[in-house]
């Protein structure tokens, strides 16, 4: 099989070293780069179009996540990594959010740096329980507040539905042609109604949240680990999605505002 | 339409007797024609007998208006005729009937503007009218214009006779006024105008003084200190007694002497109304208006009744005079102070005085017979002034009302600035606090995790005895430290299983690559609302501790996590048991645990668990291996764990 092209963008030149010797010790990837700031960083995902962006979260002049949103929006077969000190909640939801869909610790050992990357070419991601209860409320809530949303443009076609009777030709098409920017708020809605989680995948993050491992998971599933660790990505994926429809939501909504 | 009957009115009101009419030639019959004819002379005659005067009794000729005081009679002979009442006195009026004007459409009416009893009207021998009660001994009629229509059935063509009874009283004023006769629809108009003002109008005064009287004293009574509108009121219902007089047709003989002291009253509290007006007080003017009228009203009441018109007439003229004093003195505090209401006050009352002045002339005869009596018309005016008050009162109300929800409102809005700031200095404070507790706790972490971690690395450093796997280990050791300060600020929401779910997160690459199985049988939690990030770290260290050690020092091959709630002792607990040599027999101590000479590791658990309101109990078990539970309160634990 092809190597794996891997960009690196790390500040630190220690852990570039490290990063390049653990790689450089695994047939299954190649370092196409390995630099030290984001502009860097996007100039060379234009150029050498990896397959998998390695990147540290504090760069010295952009923020990675910046790097992660454009690999994600151009490179939509890059898998994105993100390698934090911590791996604590905050770093790493907005990574997600932005489209990563893996990360890494940078005290985790050589094996496991390994590890989690072949996990993640075959289709892995792993999730803590801080984070799993995280993306579980995340969609709950925007659920509801989806529901409340719709709730309210059923009511403003209603009352617009209801002014249009009186009105001239004239502004009946523009009546048409906001009833149809209306279809396309409600069409964004079924989007994201979507991208919510399935059965599975919540009663995945669920376990994931009380501490249960992907093995333990599998086998109160009765499914395999692997398809356990595949779930947890799509969940990844759907949260980066939601997070875009989120902003696409938010856009609709404000010009529903204006034309009511 | 409107412009005759406006000159009319004026016409009536300036002088009762019409010039407009032709008068009658003197000793001759009239002759009823299409218009309206004012006969100034009439046949007299006195007869006090049942029966209607003959043809033959003593009939003199008389000029009308014939009023009994002044009119000196004399028979044909030349002997004077005394009239005195209490008599009945005959006036026959000739007239000639025209066929046309008789039989036909047109209907012959009488006028009278003014007969000062009641009376009683015969055509041609046929009584067809009376006024009012005229069968009493006394009737004090004196105020009515009369005015009946001739029946047409007695109506004759060519001379007809009519007789006028009058009943005359013993004490009055007794005279009949010139006598209109002509078409009816001639002579009507010209009554009905009379009426109106004579009768109608102070009737209708007389209602709106009651209810103006009705509310100025509801005023009062609820607000005493507003004497203006007890006074008012009072002069009000003194209005009324005295206006009776005017319209009632036959009203009984004491109202005679209500009317005159009723008048007293009213211009003292008239008086007393219009000075409140001003800040002026008049105590000796007040006083005397006061005894004035307290005389007047006993002497009107106390006299016989042949002095009465002689007292009356004094009050009246008392009054009269007091009445220019009190003008003058309002005059002056109007001119003084210079409030609009006041001004009205004064103005209405001058007018009335002068037409109180025009009443007494016409009471003592000094003007015309037909004169009509014009105070009860000026009386509206005051109404004017209660008016002018009333609006003063409500507008200033409602500028004073509107000046309160200003202030109020601006009031309001300074103290919502001052909540709003001191909300605001509070938040300061609060964020203040809280800032300063994150930074003792993290202080507090550095100092003991992470610091004393370090600084031990440094002095195995300095000392030259730091081994390479000692040095990651240690540092290893450091990073741990630091996670589980971030683990203790991640939103872990009370909930204990996420907790050591992210624990176990952190720990199993490195237990797993000790060759160590964990397992994890959890149940859920319920929520432990005391958990805040201080707490979460001390469970946090406990549980980690708990790790190490069977990590370390138990060299364990299987490590088994439970969790479960004893709702009976208002707890959960925590449970992990390893599979090794046991910590007592690690740690090389008694197997007495639970003592504080127990190790310093488990001494250090027990105080933290201690101060989280729970207990740690270490059981050494069968066959080797440890089992340490965690007890945590279900509510929150009565001691803080603050100073962890």
């Amino acid at each position: 099989m092809k190597p794996k092209q891997v960009l690196i963008v790390e500040d630190d030149t220690a852990f570039r070293a490290r990063y390049a010797d653990i790689l450089g010790r695994d047939i299954s990837f190649n370092i196409v780069a390995s630099v030290g700031t984001c502009g860097e960083g996007l100039a060379m995902l234009d150029l050498r179009k990896p397959d998998i962006l390695l990147v540290d979260l504090g760069l010295p002049d952009i923020s990675g996540i910046e790097l992660i949103r454009h690999a994600s929006a151009t490179l939509p077969d890059c898998e994105c990594m993100v390698v934090t000190v911590f791996g604590d909640e905050e770093h790493v939801v907005a990574s997600i959010e932005a489209g990563a869909c893996g990360y890494l610790l940078k005290d985790a050992t050589d094996q496991d740096f390994l590890g989690c990357l072949h996990d993640l070419i075959n289709g892995g991601s792993p999730i803590s329980p801080v984070i799993a209860r995280r993306l579980l409320k995340r969609f709950h809530v925007d659920k509801s507040a989806a529901a409340e949303m719709q709730h309210s443009y059923a009511a403003a076609r209603l009352q617009r539905d209801a002014l249009g009777t009186t009105v001239s030709a004239n502004s009946d098409v523009s009546s048409r042609a906001q009833n149809s920017s209306g279809a396309n708020g409600s069409n964004n809605l079924v989007q994201s109604g979507d991208i919510e989680l399935s059965e599975r995948e919540k009663e995945i993050l669920t376990l994931a949240s009380k501490g249960y491992n992907y093995p333990e998971i599998g086998n109160l599933l009765s499914i395999s680990p692997h398809t356990v660790t595949t779930h947890v990505k799509k969940c990844y994926k759907k949260l980066a999605v939601h997070s875009r429809g989120e902003a696409v939501f938010e856009a609709n909504r404000m010009g529903l505002i204006q034309t009511l | 339409m409107l412009r005759p009957s406006l000159v009319m009115v004026i016409m009536a009101v300036v002088s009762t007797v019409s010039i407009a009419a032709p008068t009658a030639p003197t000793n001759e019959v009239p002759i009823i024609a299409n218009s309206r004819i004012i006969l100034q002379h009439a046949e007299f005659t006195l007869w006090d007998k049942q029966s209607l005067p003959p043809e033959t009794a003593q009939w003199v000729d008389i000029a009308l208006p014939d009023v009994w005081p002044k009119a000196k009679l004399t028979d044909a002979s030349g002997k004077p005729i005394l009239r005195k009442p209490p008599m009945l006195g005959w006036y026959k009026i000739r007239f000639i009937a025209l066929a046309e004007t008789a039989v036909p459409r047109q209907q012959i009416a009488v006028y009278i503007p003014r007969v000062t009893n009641n009376i009683e009207v015969y055509l041609n021998g046929q009584s067809f009218y009376q006024s009012g009660d005229v069968t009493q001994t006394i009737e004090t009629q004196w105020n009515t214009p009369q005015f009946f229509a001739l029946p047409k059935g007695l109506v004759k063509t060519g001379e007809n006779a009519l007789l006028i009874r009058l009943h005359t009283e013993k004490h009055g004023r007794v005279g009949v006024a010139a006598v209109s006769i002509g078409p009816l629809n001639e002579i009507k108009p010209v009554y009905t105008i009379r009426k109106l003002l004579q009768n109608t109008a102070p009737e209708m005064i007389t209602w709106m003084l009651v209810f103006a009287g009705i509310f100025s004293l509801s005023v009062w009574a609820k607000r005493n200190k507003e004497t203006q509108f007890g006074f008012f009121g009072a002069m009000c219902l003194m209005g009324v007694l005295r206006l009776l007089a005017y319209f009632m047709i036959s009203p009984p003989p004491i109202i005679a002497n209500v009317a005159v002291a009723a008048l007293c009253w009213m211009s003292l509290w008239q008086f007393q109304f219009a000075i409140r007006f001003t800040s002026f007080r008049f105590a000796i003017l007040e006083k005397i208006i006061l005894w004035a009228a307290i005389i007047g009203t006993i002497a009107v009441f106390a006299v016989p009744a042949e002095a009465l018109p002689i007292t009356t007439f004094a009050v009246y003229l008392v009054f009269t005079v007091l009445g220019v004093v009190m003008i003058g003195a309002i005059g002056m505090s109007v001119l003084r102070t210079a409030n609009l209401p006041s001004l009205i006050a004064f103005i209405a009352m001058a007018i009335n005085l002068g037409l109180g002045i025009h009443d007494l002339l016409n009471f003592v005869g000094e003007l015309e017979f037909e004169r009509m009596y014009l105070l009860p018309l000026g009386l509206p005016l005051l109404l004017l002034s209660l008016a002018s008050l009333l609006l003063t009162r409500f507008v200033n109300s409602l500028n004073s009302y509107e000046q309160l929800n200003t202030e109020l409102s601006q009031r309001v809005t300074a103290r919502e600035r001052d909540l709003d700031a001191s909300y605001a200095q509070m938040r300061i404070i609060d964020q203040q606090r809280v800032t300063s507790d994150e930074r003792q706790r993290l202080m507090r972490d550095m100092h003991d995790g992470v610091g004393s971690h370090l600084m031990s690395l440094l002095a195995l450093a300095r000392m030259k005895k730091l081994e390479p796997k000692q040095l990651e280990e240690s540092l290893a050791d450091c990073i741990d430290e630091l996670k589980l300060t971030i683990d203790s600020l991640e939103p872990v929401e009370q909930d204990l299983l996420l907790v050591l779910g992210n624990l176990r997160y952190r720990l199993e690459p490195r237990l797993s690559a000790a060759g160590i199985r964990l397992a994890w049988s959890v149940t859920d939690l319920p929520s432990l609302p005391y958990l805040d990030p201080t707490r979460v770290r001390s469970v946090l260290r406990i549980v980690q501790e708990v790790f190490t050690n069977a990590l370390k020092h138990a060299k364990a091959n299987r490590i088994t996590v439970s969790t479960g709630v004893e709702q009976m002792q208002n707890r959960i607990w925590v449970r992990i048991t390893d599979d090794g040599i046991g910590v007592a027999t690690a740690q090389g101590l008694s197997k007495k645990l639970g003592k504080p000479t127990g190790g310093r590791g488990v001494d250090n658990m027990k105080i933290r668990a201690t101060q989280l309101g729970g207990l740690l109990d270490v059981e050494e078990l069968l066959g080797g291996g440890t089992c340490v539970t965690l007890y945590l309160p279900l509510h929150s634990p009565m001691g803080s764990a603050e100073s962890v």
